[in-house]
């Protein structure tokens, strides 16, 4: 998915018509683990969609198209997000630090990709949309920094404040970051949504990071247990 | 599942021939199919 003008992810490209639909459901909900990913600059699991409520109305729209578990990586390219790659499993799944490796290792393929396909001058729809992600990443990114500084206020809380301030103005965020760096602050959003949102979503991501550490204790349990019985 | 480091590095050296400058849409397209082969999963985006 590639971010569009307004900061929101649009869907690019996808392997199969459930995929695309758990990408459109996300992209129109503003939910879901690359919607996460993206705003936090990091990796976000979904283990299983039926069972892990507060990730909202997504899961459930997961569940219609048959998709119980999903991961997401950001998309870096120039030293900002300017998308996510995502894989989506049908059963309920562990996301382990090889597959979490492995997932930015190819999101790193693809902003090299795209690098070579902006400075190219690529022509097409997927071309534009690449170079308005790019466009919206250094506004953002400034104005993300410029939020920082002025409100003293971490990068994710930032992001969400460009995002609630354009969705309640009915703006853009390009229009809002615009705004932001010629030295008009755009009124305060409600920052205790703000908060909500970001440890809404902090406290999924430490679910499933606990849940990761759990199943790698137990299979070193039964690693070490088989051993035993091996060795008697 | 765990994926080995070897079957990364086969599975990006399989878009080495990828050439996003002539076209990017075939290239997206050749990034998710081999993301999921490699994943196993239902489908990437």
């Amino acid at each position: 998915m590639l971010a569009d003008e307004q900061g929101q992810l649009r869907w690019v490209s996808a392997t199969d018509q459930d995929s695309q639909l758990a990408e459109d459901n996300q992209e129109l909900l503003g939910q879901g683990p690359c919607q996460v990913a993206f705003s936090q600059r990091a990796p976000a699991m979904m283990r299983d969609a039926r069972a892990e409520p507060d990730w909202g109305e997504i899961g459930l729209l997961f569940s219609d198209v048959k998709i119980c578990a999903a991961a997401s990586a950001p998309i870096e390219l120039g030293g900002g997000p300017i998308g996510t790659l995502d894989i989506y499993a049908a059963e309920p799944r562990d996301w382990n630090q090889s597959e979490i490796s492995a997932l930015q290792a190819y999101a790193g393929v693809v902003a090299s990709l795209l690098g070579s396909a902006a400075q190219a001058e690529v022509k097409g729809r997927l071309a534009e949309q690449l170079q308005v992600a790019l466009r919206t990443r250094v506004l953002i990114e400034q104005a993300k920094g410029a939020l920082m500084v002025h409100q003293d206020i971490d990068e994710a809380t930032a992001f969400e404040w460009l995002r609630l301030s354009a969705r309640s103005s009915s703006r853009t965020v390009n229009a809002v970051a615009q705004d932001i760096l010629a030295g008009r602050w755009p009124p305060m959003p409600d920052l205790a949504a703000v908060v909500g949102r970001l440890a809404q979503a902090r406290r999924t991501e430490q679910r499933a990071h606990q849940r990761a550490i759990d199943l790698h204790e137990q299979a070193a349990d039964q690693h070490a247990q088989q051993g035993r019985e091996d060795q008697a | 599942m765990r994926i080995d480091s070897e079957a990364l590095v086969a599975s990006i050296s399989s878009l080495a021939d990828a050439q996003p400058q002539h076209d990017l849409a075939a290239t997206l397209q050749q990034v998710v199919d081999a993301a999921k082969l490699l994943f196993g999963a239902k489908g990437p985006g």
